[in-house]
């Protein structure tokens, strides 16, 4: 997205406090926003003009941001939908990450950390996660992939990993066998199934620990990788997981 | 309906305990009843018999006299003599039969014993039959007398008392006899009515101390429900108000972001300092609150654990990389099981409970001094451990008697920017695990806080 067109970004929440501020905010960054009360108004004003992303309360009375999300999408199968919440992790917010929504923000939240959220989805680029113990690796995995105009997003360890899970949508989580902990930590791959059910987790294997790998190759993991990899053979892998992308980007 | 059951229990009890001592009194009251009944009856009856034996003695005695007044008027000694022994052949019961002239002088008697129990000179004055009682015999002495009226002499007769006597106390034996039986058979009636009743009252007491009992188990539970209820309540309340905080401290945030972000390009900034340090401080107060509001709901929100095969050796190396250590401060790892065995538990809520336990010993030692982290395995006798034990053993300040008791308690802190919600959260967690956390502390010397938890191996 240029800096001449800046997208429309539509604010839903019953709280007006949090309403003007967001709209203030976003507004002197640039956006165009408009602000509706709740999921009525926000479908009504869905349907009167385009926007690239919504930014919307869970919690609001007469429908919740959830189902408003799920109606909006049938509207608008591809919009952006990112959730605020105060509440901590729902079933109906995990739901909502399920069905597709971008991602999910918890209230209080950090301006500073919500705009790369915005530019990242706005961006439109396939977001991966790259889950990797070792700094040197996941950088290498990260500049590769930047330069190939993927998103990207790096943890060192599972519980980071599962947190950005539970709060963003990724399109490809690529995970060194050794930080899951592989074997025995199928349990993880198994709640980042689900969460996001169709998340393509492609496994990163040590040399050496292929063999005990591919015992317990979970279903889980759609592909397997061996370090040191080619990126070019990451980069197939990816084009193969990710057909939308390679369209958009032609 | 239940208020009236512990008085109900009193009385049956008492009942019980007094049932005993009621009956055996009616029982005493009946024997003396008994007793005074069988006397009564043997004095009446051997009355009686005493009336009919001194009647047949007089008529006796008058017929003694009808025979023996001519022969006495006449003097023949020899037939007066046949008289008195025919006479005492008449009846069993005469001991002696004699005859005596109006002197007073003995004319003929059955047997050598007969004294007369008058004085001779007032032979003359007995103008009836007189009855005298000497020893078990009785003495009946009535006057001879001539067609004038004159005194002739007195005739005698002495009756044996023995048979009557006998009579009695064979009466007397008979009634205690029966008093006995009617003791015995009354006796053993009552005892079994007694054990029947009091095995009835037994049961009906045991009924009734189960029904208290089961009443108290009803109250407490009541109790405990309605303090559950209102804990809930409570939890439900803090709840929801600490998500209802949440969204204008997210609106304050964002306009302190606004205003940040609009002053940015003025002089306003750098002509004001007060102005930035503000806004700092609004920010930091935010953090805060969020801070509080967090813990709060941690506290009140009922303890859900995921629980995973964890290694605990390197969740405690983590935490202890992830902070940042003063260079004072040093931290020993003493793990006694080398190799620890995974164990399912919630990491993150373990994660929760150690770090605050490693922040806090890290605060407590504000001059320095060593946090040793020691796990240990101790279990039953069995061969399997039960407890894995991990302290967080420091050196610092150490925590005041007084205070040791509050430092679990909600919302209890000695720290200045303490929520006193650190160490609740944690005793929660470890007791959403089954376990606990204990603490040891010398003033001065330092603390030590140990985590308990059961040891499950994971499933093999």
């Amino acid at each position: 997205m240029n800096d001449t067109q800046k997208a429309r970004i539509m604010v839903v929440d019953d709280q007006a406090g949090v309403r003007l501020t967001l709209k203030g905010i976003l507004s002197k960054k640039g956006y165009e926003v408009e602000v509706a009360e709740d999921g009525v108004q926000a479908l009504a004003l869905l349907q009167q003009k385009p926007f690239h992303l919504v930014l919307m309360d869970v919690i609001m009375p007469h429908m919740s941001g959830v189902e408003t999300f799920l109606r909006m999408k049938q509207l608008r199968p591809d919009l952006l939908v990112m959730l605020m919440t105060a509440y901590a992790v729902q079933e109906d917010v995990r739901r909502a990450l399920r069905e597709g929504a971008y991602a999910v923000v918890y209230k209080p939240f950090d301006m500073d950390r919500l705009f790369p959220l915005l530019e990242e989805g706005l961006s439109r680029r396939p977001l991966v996660l790259v889950v990797d113990g070792s700094v040197q690796d996941r950088r290498l995995a990260k500049n590769q992939l930047l330069a190939k105009g993927y998103g990207v997003l790096e943890v060192e360890n599972m519980d980071d990993c599962l947190k950005q899970i539970e709060e963003r949508h990724f399109q490809v989580v690529l995970l060194d066998a050794t930080t899951a902990g592989l074997p025995e930590g199928i349990n993880f791959l198994k709640q980042i199934k689900l969460w996001q059910p169709e998340v393509a987790i492609i496994l990163i294997a040590n040399p050496g620990g292929d063999r005990a790998l591919a015992q317990t190759l979970p279903l889980e993991a759609v592909a397997r990788v061996q370090k040191p990899f080619e990126v070019e053979t990451l980069l197939r892998l990816l084009k193969h997981y990710l057909p939308g992308f390679s369209r958009e980007k032609e | 309906m239940f208020a009236s059951a512990p008085s109900a229990i009193t009385s049956s009890a008492l009942l019980g305990r007094y049932q005993r001592f009621v009956v055996l009194f009616l029982l005493g009251i009946l024997t003396m009843l008994l007793i005074a009944a069988s006397g009564l009856i043997i004095r009446q009856q051997s009355r009686l018999l005493e009336e009919a034996f001194v009647r047949r003695g007089v008529v006796t005695l008058q017929h003694l006299v009808e025979v023996s007044r001519d022969t006495l008027k006449a003097g023949d000694r020899q037939t007066l003599t046949e008289i008195v022994y025919v006479t005492k052949e008449t009846d069993d019961d005469i001991q002696a039969a004699a005859l005596f002239n109006a002197q007073g002088t003995l004319v003929a008697a059955s047997g050598p014993d007969v004294v007369l129990p008058i004085e001779t000179v007032q032979v003359p004055s007995v103008v009836s039959v007189r009855d005298y009682l000497v020893g078990q015999s009785r003495i009946l002495v009535g006057p001879i007398r001539n067609k004038e009226g004159d005194v002739l002499g007195l005739a005698y007769l002495r009756l044996s008392r023995a048979k009557i006597t006998q009579i009695a106390v064979e009466a007397a034996g008979k009634l205690d006899a029966l008093i006995v039986a009617v003791f015995v058979v009354v006796g053993v009636f009552l005892n079994i009515l007694l054990k029947r009743v009091k095995l009835l009252a037994g049961k009906e007491t045991q009924h009734m101390q189960q029904l208290a009992q089961a009443y108290e188990n009803l109250q407490k539970l009541q109790n405990q429900l309605v303090e559950a209820e209102r804990l809930a309540a409570l939890g439900q309340l803090a709840s929801s108000m600490a998500h209802e905080l949440r969204n204008p401290l997210g609106a304050i945030k964002n306009a302190v972001y606004y205003i940040r972000d609009a002053l940015k390009p003025t002089p306003l900034m750098k002509e004001d300092p007060a102005l930035v340090e503000f806004l700092d401080l609004t920010d930091q107060e935010i953090k805060s609150a969020t801070r509080i509001i967090s813990d709060l709901l941690d506290y009140s929100r009922e303890m859900k654990l995921s629980r995973q095969p964890t290694d605990v050796h390197a969740l405690l190396r983590q935490i202890r990389n992830g902070l940042e250590v003063p260079a004072n401060i040093k931290i020993v790892e003493e793990f006694e099981p080398v190799s620890l065995p995974l164990v399912e538990v919630d990491p993150e809520r373990l994660r929760q409970v150690f770090s605050n336990l490693v922040i806090n010993a890290l605060q407590a030692m504000p001059e320095g001094g060593e946090l040793r982290l020691r796990t240990r395995l101790v279990g039953a006798q069995d061969a399997a451990p039960a407890l894995l034990l991990i302290d967080f053993k420091d050196t610092g300040q150490g925590i005041a008697p007084e205070e040791v008791g509050k430092i679990f308690q909600p919302l209890y802190t000695t720290k200045a920017k303490g929520t006193g919600l650190g160490l609740p959260i944690s005793l929660s967690i470890a007791k959403a695990h089954g376990g606990t956390i204990a603490m040891s502390s010398e003033l001065g010397q330092g603390s030590c806080f140990t985590v308990q938890l059961p040891f499950n191996r994971e499933a093999a």
